[in-house]
């Protein structure tokens, strides 16, 4: 028979309360999640570098140069340098409304930028110059053809005198 | 009698406990604050202003301020106002107390980053005359170089 009157002893296990165990884990997760920095550990190897003599370089620079002048209605922009064998390339733009985005004075410029650099992969920096009633718009626009696929970042300003 | 051998089904409820779910939602709140990023604008556009059009999608730097309109120039970083006429001609003077100005600035902010950076903000009609007459000042002054402003087509 069943004794009621003693009840018998029963072990309580402790019973882990998984809740707050289960949010501090989550916490510390997204702490290391946040704090993590990924760093590409590269290794480059240096050669010894060769000796050479120095000498005086004999080229003329390139000094690859964009002009930008107003004929009428029509802006002509000419992509020209010095050197050795100094040329140009030349477009001509319709200047439309000159105090919007000119999309054909980009392409021009981005086109002549292409042909430059085709023929001169080495050089970095283009000077610009524009005649003087050429506006800031105008300017906005060959820079941004000049920087099309970052083909040219350096760009010197040149005076208004050597376009006009 | 009691009867062990068949058991009452009892239908547990499913109490909500609000506390942790609190505790988590604080947190994400926490960590969402944190990772928000507050930047001032860089650049202002000024009223009456209107900036060039270009295709570029880069940010502009916080970097001092040279703004260009139809009647005046502003020389932000050291609070001056000239009018436009002044940058008609190339024929600024080289004894202006501009160039003072703009010398106590670099020495005041030689350890600023950007410092040496000017913002060029222009009326898209200013004329690549005054433009280059401006510009030609501040590299004179030491400038190294100029961050010209349009409106962009953003990221």
């Amino acid at each position: 028979m069943f004794d009621l009157d003693n009840t018998t002893e029963r072990r309580h296990a402790p019973e882990p309360d998984l809740v707050p165990i289960l949010d501090g884990l989550t916490s510390v997760i997204f702490f290391l999640l946040l704090s993590i920095t990924f760093i590409g550990i590269t290794k480059i190897t240096v050669p010894p570098s060769t000796v050479s003599t120095a000498s005086v370089s004999k080229d003329i620079p390139i000094s690859g140069r964009i002009v930008a002048q107003l004929r009428g209605q029509t802006i002509l922009v000419k992509m020209e340098w010095i050197g050795r064998h100094p040329g140009s390339f030349e477009e001509s733009v319709p200047r439309g409304d000159a105090l919007e985005k000119n999309e054909k004075l980009i392409d021009a410029s981005a086109k002549l930028a292409e042909q430059f650099k085709a023929k001169f992969p080495d050089e970095k920096t283009i000077q610009i110059a524009l005649s003087s009633n050429l506006n800031y718009q105008e300017l906005i626009s060959i820079m941004d053809g000049l920087r099309k696929d970052d083909r040219y970042e350096d760009l010197v300003l040149s005076s208004y005198t050597e376009a006009d | 009698m009691l009867d062990f051998e068949g058991e009452k089904k009892r239908s547990k409820v499913l109490i909500l406990q609000l506390a942790p779910m609190i505790d988590v939602f604080v947190l994400i709140i926490v960590f969402l604050i944190k990772g928000t990023i507050m930047e001032e604008t860089a650049v202002t556009k000024p009223e009456g202003l209107n900036l060039a059009q270009s295709v570029s999608r880069e940010q502009s730097e916080n970097s001092p301020q040279v703004i260009i309109s139809n009647d005046k120039v502003e020389f932000k970083l050291v609070d001056q106002v000239r009018p436009i006429a002044e940058f008609k001609e190339d024929d600024f003077n080289p004894r202006d107390p501009i160039f003072k100005a703009f010398k106590k600035f670099q020495e005041e902010n030689k350890n600023l980053e950007n410092a040496n950076h000017i913002n060029v903000i222009s009326d898209r009609s200013t004329s690549y005359k005054v433009l280059y007459n401006v510009v030609k000042i501040l590299r004179l002054s030491g400038f190294q170089s100029m961050l010209f402003v349009a409106e962009g087509e953003g990221q």
